[in-house]
């Protein structure tokens, strides 16, 4: 509803869509880039290639949400690579993890907040070994074989890990698979 | 150490590793399974703690998409960040290789999207001036030829009032024409009997000399050096005859000016003519003292 809305130019509409989004999103961007200043200036990034191409988005293949997330995804790992960095991000990464971002509050709302309880216990119950793996793909973008590489394990074992995590998410979070569909 | 993939597991790695190349059209279950997977990595960051954004990001995007300010580098043409492409049997593909794009510069993309978005917005504006412009000269032509038919209705008007005028004139002086022709005629008509007038007082310069036709009834006389009246006073004619004295008629010549009086009718038996001095608007006998007079004679030419 509101992705037409901004389909139809109308700024409130993007800017609900911030709000709802945005904290999410930037997490993400600063999970992966490891700064505010550049994670920022990519959620703006996300947001104007939103109000530009709305109508590319395809309800079809993902939910608005995923589509975000996969956006801002793909653009923060972009920058990432062309930093050339990725290792020293890296290390970044885990720091400010412990440093931890504190969101004010109200930012986050009940059913936000118990999906981020739900998604972080999944996680948190993979074994180590699977978290890794799935974690340098989805948050520093690398392909199985870097992966295989940067671990130092065969690529058959990097897979079959991925593998099992990504099907052990995907039973665990079946409930909020299917409010998203 | 080579596995063998299923269906799903190819799925799964070309949901993570994707973002690149159009995948093989999927069936419906593949597509089905490749959302899944898409959404699990969707539900991936609710992991994290949200963070909150410094309100001027917001403020700075709000400005940008109501046309406040410029667009800082929209990738509109930017390959889109794709939801999990369906792999039914094609290998595992490793990462797509990444476009090295400058983090700081705007790349030509970023150039196209805003060449783009000013080539929709100029001709608007273009169109918005034209109208503005084509308003702005309607309104001057309005008033322009309001003007120019005031103008022209003044010019109009004045014209008139010097048309009447001239005809005024043209009237006037040919009213002037006819008696200086009628006088003409009777001073150097054959018959014409001439009387000169003296001053009373032998000290003036003051003259006249009176012209009478044959009819004894036209008549005209000239004056000359007649100072102007006192105030109050006017000059007054009279026609000296048997039963009495007869208003000629009153006058008051300006300073230096020559006199000239005439008319169709003289009293029967008239054998002189005085010029008094009177009381202003004449009175009907005469009270004053005489200030020109007749010889008494009339002389044939």
């Amino acid at each position: 509803m509101l992705l037409r809305q901004v389909l139809e130019r109308r700024p409130q509409a993007l800017a609900d869509l911030y709000d709802r989004h945005a904290p999410t999103l930037l997490a993400l961007a600063r999970r992966i880039l490891a700064g505010a200043s550049d994670a920022e200036e990519i959620l703006q990034e996300v947001f104007l290639h939103v109000w530009n191409n709305a109508a590319r988005y395809d309800a079809g293949r993902s939910s608005v949400s995923t589509w975000l997330v996969l956006i801002t995804r793909s653009r923060a790992i972009d920058r990432l690579r062309n930093r050339k960095v990725v290792e020293r991000v890296h290390e970044a990464a885990h720091q400010e993890d412990r440093a931890g971002h504190a969101s004010p509050e109200g930012v986050e709302s009940v059913f936000f907040r118990e999906r981020r309880q739900r998604v972080k216990s999944e996680l948190d119950k993979l074994p180590p070994e699977q978290k890794q793996v799935l974690e340098m793909a989805f948050y520093e973008g690398l392909s199985q074989s870097e992966i295989a590489e940067r671990a130092g394990l065969p690529l058959g074992t990097v897979k079959t890990r991925t593998l099992l995590a990504m099907k052990k998410l995907r039973g665990a979070l079946r409930s909020d698979i299917r409010e998203l569909l | 150490m080579n596995v063998d993939l299923s269906p799903e597991d190819r799925t799964i790695l070309a949901a993570l590793e994707a973002g690149g190349d159009e995948p093989p059209m999927p069936t419906e279950a593949d597509e089905t399974l490749a959302r899944l997977y898409t959404e699990v990595l969707g539900l991936v960051p609710c992991e994290l703690e949200p963070a909150a954004p410094r309100p001027e990001i917001k403020s700075r995007l709000l400005s940008i998409v109501r046309g406040d300010e410029t667009l800082p580098g929209d990738e509109t043409q930017e390959m889109e960040p794709r939801p999990a492409p369906v792999v039914v049997s094609a290998p595992v593909r490793p990462a797509p290789v990444p476009v090295p794009r400058p983090s700081r510069e705007v790349p030509a993309a970023r150039g196209m999207a805003m060449s783009a978005r000013r080539r929709s917005v100029w001709p608007m504006a273009l169109a918005a001036t034209l109208i503005l412009a084509l308003g702005a000269l309607c309104g001057w032509l309005f008033l322009r030829q309001a003007r120019m038919e005031e103008t022209i209705a003044s010019l109009e008007r004045a014209m008139d009032t010097q048309r009447q005028e001239a005809e005024q004139s043209v009237a006037g002086m040919q009213a002037a024409m006819e008696r200086m022709r009628v006088n003409f005629a009777l001073v150097t008509a054959p018959a014409v009997k001439v009387s000169p007038l003296r001053p009373v007082d032998p000290q003036s310069q003051a003259r006249g000399i009176l012209f009478v036709a044959a009819d004894n009834q036209h008549w005209y006389l000239a004056v000359h050096e007649l100072p102007p009246a006192p105030p109050g006073r006017d000059y007054q004619l009279w026609w000296v005859a048997q039963e009495g004295r007869f208003s000629g008629g009153v006058f008051d010549p300006g300073a230096g000016e020559k006199v000239e009086l005439y008319s169709e009718t003289m009293p029967a038996g008239t054998r002189d003519v005085v010029i008094t001095l009177e009381p202003a608007r004449g009175v009907s006998k005469p009270t004053g003292p005489e200030v020109l007079r007749a010889a008494g004679v009339f002389y044939q030419l």
